[in-house]
């Protein structure tokens, strides 16, 4: 497989990523899908290399997706869910640095509930930094494996209209979305309440904003991609009830039977509030390719991030 | 009776200016005093001011000293140029009791500048109930704050303005209302939006600033609106201030200097409450300067190292300053010719002064209190962890080449700092 070099050592979200560096990125996971789908689908690419797992916050999901993504690759794996000590809360950022320099890992996949995280140790460390979700700033590799969903779906994913509906105010996966397929050249309709899916957003990328999912809008668009509402949301008012949402925006069985285009969600779904039971059966879905493409993905990044052994 | 000459200095406008004091007190000033006049000359060049006055500093004692003590936060202001500061009551314990302020004054009488001490608002900072306004005024506070947070009850606060008014002290308000947002970390706007940090709307300070300006009103209390962050508040404390109200607002070096462009950076360093905002707001604060009613207080918050290496949720608020604010000021907005020498150096001194009711000093004059600083504005020099004196290293500008060297600062008449 050819070897493209990408502009940064380090993925830490998709707002100003370069165009070609996504497409290197996809063209290459394309390839390592053809592998997944083998009998035998490892390679023994990244031997003698390591990968650092840091989830600051449990994620049991993408932690696997990029476990698998290492393991596929024949890369050694290290798992650190760091506690938060007992003196002050949170942990500290360069004592967990130097902790992880110090066993000369080669990547580092982070997760934190603070933005910026990834942003720190990238600065601070020698080894690739790739962020698997930094609080509600960015999810890279979720956005890229959508985009890479949308790719294999739809041929190209220039022109395509994407409907992203739900908490786009606290989701790190539609920040990345609204940069990736904006670069990529796709329309954004960001649905929600006003509460959750502030105008302001139209300023970050190619993305109109609207309060009402219309029957229309699920006509008119290419793909929908439902958000995970958080059920404190509803703590902190920013809708009335679960009740509510599910009537205004979730996609019902009926709503999903006027989609034209396909149907999303990034996992894991809250069924009865962004999805109704039996919804994915009334639409083309591609929920479960997006998992598949999503170790295929991941193992794209780590193989262009991590220059090969010599010898 | 030991009598001292400063001599080999300029004033403001470069013209040569000699003073000449005997114990705390200023005998005389001029372009030429005699030698034979003094027992002892100090020769230093550079321009000579007022020493400086900072109405809003946090020295952490009691209860915080790995962060400051009294010393340290002392020998910082006294390395900058400060001769007077005001430190604010949110320690711990919280300094609402006139046996706490009696014993804090009897520390910082071996200090070399003058602190002061502010006394809490309300008793704990709990914002429930107003402390022993009287006893506390005569135990020295200077002024009452509940500086870290804003006095929300607005009947609580109706009553402990009121006492402040009949103490003839002024109060120090944050004027903030949390009940805006939800743990906001930064500037509410489009950039924390962009980057997933949870904002703190311009509104939650405006809407604080109307209903202390009408207490202020009420009451008629010197009201001092403190570290003053957004433009839309202005408006209403010039139409304050236009009405006759004994209103002053605090500006602060990080909201003249420094935008929430840094977030991008997310640099804790940059983590302060109120947060900097957009370049309007900077614009407007910076334009507000030259207003009589502006002062600078550089809300000086020290913290280690270690607490700013959390990440940007976690990490505590604030800058430290009093070793670099002057030099960082006259660097990035004297020299570039944005604000005049003379309005930096009049919100450092005579209008503070004035705040605090202190007309012993806040300018070089005959009679006044010898509270003076030197500084060579030509030359320059880079702060350092190991050059300054705060425990708080935390101040993004550190590393920096800046303009404006302390090269003497005189307090009460005795030498605080000689570089
Ligand atoms: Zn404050």
């Amino acid at each position: 497989m050819e070897r493209i070099q990408l502009s940064s050592p380090h993925l830490l979200g998709l707002e100003g990523y370069p165009r070609e560096d996504i497409l290197a990125i996809l063209d290459t996971a394309r390839g390592f899908l053809k592998v997944l789908k083998q009998p035998i689908p490892k390679l023994p690419t990244l031997r003698g290399r390591t990968v650092l797992n840091l989830f600051f916050e449990p994620s049991t999901r993408t932690q696997a997706s990029f476990d698998l993504a290492a393991k596929r690759l024949s890369a050694d794996l290290v798992n650190i869910s760091p506690k938060s000590s007992s003196v002050v809360k949170g942990e500290h950022l360069l004592d967990t640095l130097r902790n992880v320099e110090a066993m000369r890992v080669d990547a580092v996949v982070v997760r934190h509930r603070a933005p910026g995280v990834p942003h720190f140790l990238a600065r601070h460390t020698r080894a690739a930094v790739i962020n698997a979700g930094d609080g509600a700033h960015e999810h890279p590799t979720q956005a890229l494996l959508d985009l890479f969903t949308l790719r294999e779906h739809f041929g190209d994913v220039r022109g395509l209209r994407v409907a992203i509906v739900g908490d786009v105010l606290h989701s790190r996966v539609a920040r990345s979305n609204i940069f990736g397929l904006s670069t990529l050249g796709a329309e954004v309709i960001l649905v929600g309440p006003p509460t959750l899916v502030p105008s302001e957003f139209t300023r970050f990328g190619n993305v109109r904003v609207v309060h009402r999912l219309e029957d229309d809008l699920l006509q008119a668009v290419d793909a929908v991609m439902a958000l995970r509402i958080q059920k404190e949301r509803l703590e902190a008012s920013f809708f009335g009830s679960l009740r509510e949402y599910h009537r205004l925006y979730g996609i019902t069985r009926e709503r999903a039977r006027r989609i034209r285009g396909v149907l999303m969600h990034p996992g894991p779904v809250n069924w009865g509030v962004e999805l109704e039971r039996g919804a994915e059966e009334e639409t083309t879905t591609l929920i479960l390719d997006q998992v598949t493409h999503g170790v295929a993905v991941r193992m794209a990044i780590l193989y262009l991030l991590l220059p090969p052994l010599e010898g | 009776m030991a009598r001292k000459l400063l001599r080999g200095t300029v004033d403001l406008h470069g013209n040569p200016l000699s003073v000449l004091w005997e114990e705390d007190r200023i005998l005389a000033l001029g372009p030429e005093i005699p030698e034979t006049e003094a027992d002892e000359v100090l020769e230093v060049e550079g321009t000579v001011f007022p020493g400086f006055i900072d109405p809003h500093v946090h020295l952490r004692t009691p209860g915080q000293e790995h962060k400051e003590t009294l010393e340290t936060g002392a020998r910082a202001a006294a390395h900058g140029g400060f001769t007077t500061v005001v430190t604010m009551p949110n320690t711990d314990p919280p300094l609402d009791r006139p046996e706490l302020l009696r014993g804090l004054y009897e520390e910082a009488r071996q200090l070399p500048v003058d602190v002061r001490f502010a006394a809490c608002l309300s008793v704990g900072r709990k914002g429930r109930a107003i402390p022993e306004m009287p006893l506390l005024a005569e135990a020295g506070a200077v002024a009452f704050t509940d500086d870290g947070s804003w006095l929300e009850d607005a009947h609580v606060a109706y009553q402990a303005y009121a006492m402040a008014a009949a103490l003839n002290r002024p109060v120090l308000s944050h004027p903030e209302d949390p009940r805006w947002h939800r743990g906001g970390v930064a500037h509410q706007g489009e950039r924390a939006l962009k980057l997933g940090l949870p904002g703190i709307p311009r509104e939650s300070e405006e809407l604080a600033v109307v209903r202390d300006l009408a207490l202020a009103r009420l009451t008629g209390v010197r009201l001092h609106l403190q570290h003053i962050s957004a433009h839309t508040s202005l408006p209403h404390i010039r139409r304050a201030v236009a009405e006759g109200l004994p209103v002053t607002a605090e500006v602060t070096p990080h909201h003249l200097l420094f935008t929430d462009e840094a977030l991008e950076t997310f640099d804790p360093r940059f983590k302060v409450n109120p947060p900097i905002r957009e370049e309007a707001d900077r614009d407007a604060l910076r334009k507000l300067l030259p207003e009589t009613w502006t002062v600078m207080g550089t809300d000086h918050a020290p913290h280690t190292v270690f607490e700013k290496e959390f990440d940007w949720l976690e990490a505590p608020f604030g800058l430290s300053w009093l070793d670099l604010a002057f030099s960082a000021l006259y660097t990035h907005l004297v020299r570039p010719g944005l604000v005049d020498l003379a309005t930096l150096v009049e919100a450092m001194t005579l209008r503070p002064a004035r705040l605090l009711g202190l007309g012993d000093r806040g300018v070089l004059k005959e009679g006044k209190r010898a509270d003076l600083v030197v500084v060579d504005l030509a030359a320059t020099w880079q702060p350092t962890p190991r050059n300054t004196f705060s425990r708080g290293k935390n101040n993004p500008l550190m590393g920096e080449m800046l303009f404006g060297v302390v090269r003497l600062t005189v307090a009460a008449g005795e030498v605080a700092y000689r570089g």
